[in-house]
């Protein structure tokens, strides 16, 4: 375990997992825009 | 600085093993402004059921044209999520996390699907009905779309309120846990209603951009509640940089065999599911029988919803003062099935007394038995549930709960149609009706050993802590 | 990832809503200026029928 604190008061293993939460985050929102905005070409190509 | 002094705090804080994570609970009890706070991921799950079953129900039918069997397909997706709050409960109970939350990822996480399901189900339902230039595409298109967005949101909501009643739970000191699931149902049902009312106003002239922009706003909405809602509500748990033991690491199926071994577990259980069943297999019910039957105008059938809730919000404030002064919680609901079998027979027996005053009074009264029976199961897990396994006890509660509410209304409309065009309409209401009653009969005989056994439990549970 | 051990230099509370921020004002501001720049999207919100599949958009 390590127990290095950096500047923030986060030690490494706190700073991996939130890093890691918020690339998941990105991904998953980024995933669902793409999906929103493919479904709405469907609809129509922008909504001409 | 700042964290190795709340470290300490958090140190004397151990001392008392009641509040172990949390030592702001332990100074001074939680500010009703908070509760209330913490109350909003109700709201935004109040919503999305509105949305869900009632507007989007109606929406896809009246102004996409969608067939009925497609959307009742579609609505009834999130049902099948449900079984799965358990895993969910289990797995934030298990939650391994460096940052020390256990709650607060589960919570963000399924704020984020339900948001995300919000954020394609306008496109995903204009494409399922074909509108725009979306009929140049398959149709597998649409309906795929369509159930992702309404098995993201299911997911979504199952997920927040299974988490979020477990966070609810670790913050609360016992005797105060009638007040909050008060609180909860009360804020669900607040939820409710203020959407479906505002969700009818917005979507009155209905548009495609209306459409877009009103459940795109819910999403948002559901980010900003959920978010204010566990906003540094969770403590981070002081023993994180402790190394754990490495027999902690359990899977479900051990977590489960030790949770169905405890004291009437399953018996509690089927206790929660007939009961919800026979408390909502009316809910569609109501109003054509006012309608149909008891020729009630309109108006009048819709101020049954008005009734309903009256008597719900009467239950459950009824329930937060008695259980509160440490009144046994399944004897609660135990009376709530009771006060649920002269609701239901008040109901029967409007038809043939053709009175819409017997059937008013049934249905308030069946509002008061579903709010005090909820609450008191709701109470009873809270209260039976091993600290280290809050998220599983709420998750099965949710599970059967939500399952059973779920198979009950569908079935109950499926039986009704059946039935009454088997023999007459009136028929059709009342075999379900009666059944409601049948089983109320059998909850009430298989709650009868919770009753008395319940003072052994919380000592045997005392001395174990 | 070398990029995980940034939060031990940089504060969450700041660095955090910085980030989510930028992607809703982001996205907030192409969607605004395309509404504001052409004319389909406003007719559409306001509620004018979407053209037939025969009329494609211009």
């Amino acid at each position: 375990m390590s127990e290095k604190v950096g500047l923030t008061g986060l030690t490494e293993a706190e700073s991996e997992e939130l890093h890691r939460n918020l690339i998941q985050g990105t991904q998953f929102f980024g995933m669902i825009a793409a999906l929103a905005h493919l479904l709405a070409y469907i609809y129509t190509p922008w909504l001409g | 600085m700042l964290r190795t002094s709340r470290r300490l705090v958090d140190g004397w804080a151990d001392l008392g093993t009641r509040f172990l994570p949390f030592a702001d609970a332990a100074n001074a009890d939680l500010p009703l402004s908070r509760l209330l706070r913490l109350s909003l991921f109700q709201v935004s799950c109040g919503m999305a059921m509105v949305l869900l079953m009632g507007t989007l129900n109606r929406v896809m039918i009246v102004e996409l044209h969608v067939p009925a069997a497609l959307v009742a397909i579609m609505v009834s997706l999130p049902i099948f999520f449900a079984p799965l709050r358990a895993v969910i409960g289990f797995r934030s109970d298990a939650h391994r996390s460096a940052l020390g939350w256990k709650r607060v990822p589960f919570i963000w996480r399924g704020s984020m699907v339900q948001f995300g399901g919000f954020a394609i189900m306008p496109f995903a339902l204009l494409v399922l009905a074909g509108a725009g230039q979306s009929a140049h595409y398959p149709a597998w298109i649409g309906q795929l779309a369509a159930g992702l967005a309404f098995l993201l949101v299911g997911a979504g909501v199952h997920t927040v309120q299974t988490v979020g009643l477990a966070l609810a739970t670790d913050l609360v000191p016992e005797e105060d846990q009638p007040k909050v699931v008060g609180l909860m149902y009360v804020m669900l049902l607040a939820g409710m209603i203020v959407s479906a009312l505002a969700f009818g106003v917005l979507l009155e002239t209905y548009t495609p951009g209306r459409l877009v922009q009103v459940i795109q706003g819910a999403a948002v909405l559901t980010l900003i509640l959920n978010v204010l809602a566990v906003w540094k509500q969770e403590a981070r748990d002081p023993r994180r940089h402790e190394p754990r033991p490495p027999i902690a690491e359990v899977d479900f199926q051990d977590a489960w065999g030790v949770f169905r071994r405890g004291p009437d577990a399953l018996r509690r259980l089927l206790v929660v599911g007939l009961g919800t069943a026979a408390f909502s297999m009316e809910d569609v019910l109501l109003e054509p029988y006012g309608g149909e039957i008891l020729r009630m105008s309109v108006s009048d059938t819709t101020l049954l919803t008005a009734t309903l809730s009256a008597g719900g919000l009467f239950g459950f404030w009824l329930a937060s003062v008695v259980l509160g002064r440490g009144y046994d919680a399944f004897r609660m609901a135990g009376i709530g099935a009771l006060v649920g079998l002269p609701a239901f027979a008040l109901v029967i027996a409007a038809a043939p007394l053709d009175s819409p005053g017997w059937f008013g009074t049934g249905v308030m009264l069946i509002g008061v038995g579903g709010g005090l029976f909820g609450h008191g199961t709701l109470t009873a897990t809270m209260r039976a549930a091993p600290r280290d396994a809050v998220g599983l006890a709420l998750g099965a509660w949710g599970a059967v709960q939500a399952t059973a509410a779920g198979v009950a209304v569908g079935l109950g409309g499926i039986l009704r149609d059946v039935y009454a065009a088997a023999t007459e309409p009136v028929l059709g209401y009342i075999f379900v009706y009666s059944l409601e009653l049948l089983l109320l009969v059998v909850t009430i005989a298989a709650m009868v050993p919770l009753a008395g056994w319940r003072r052994d439990h919380a000592t045997t549970r005392k001395q174990a802590a | 990832m070398i990029y995980g051990k940034m939060w031990t230099v940089v504060k969450p509370t700041v660095g955090v809503p910085l980030l989510i921020g930028a992607v809703a004002v982001g996205s907030f501001a192409v969607h605004l200026a395309i509404t504001t720049h052409t004319t389909w999207v406003s007719k559409f919100l306001n509620g004018e029928p979407i053209n037939a599949p025969a009329a494609a958009s211009s």
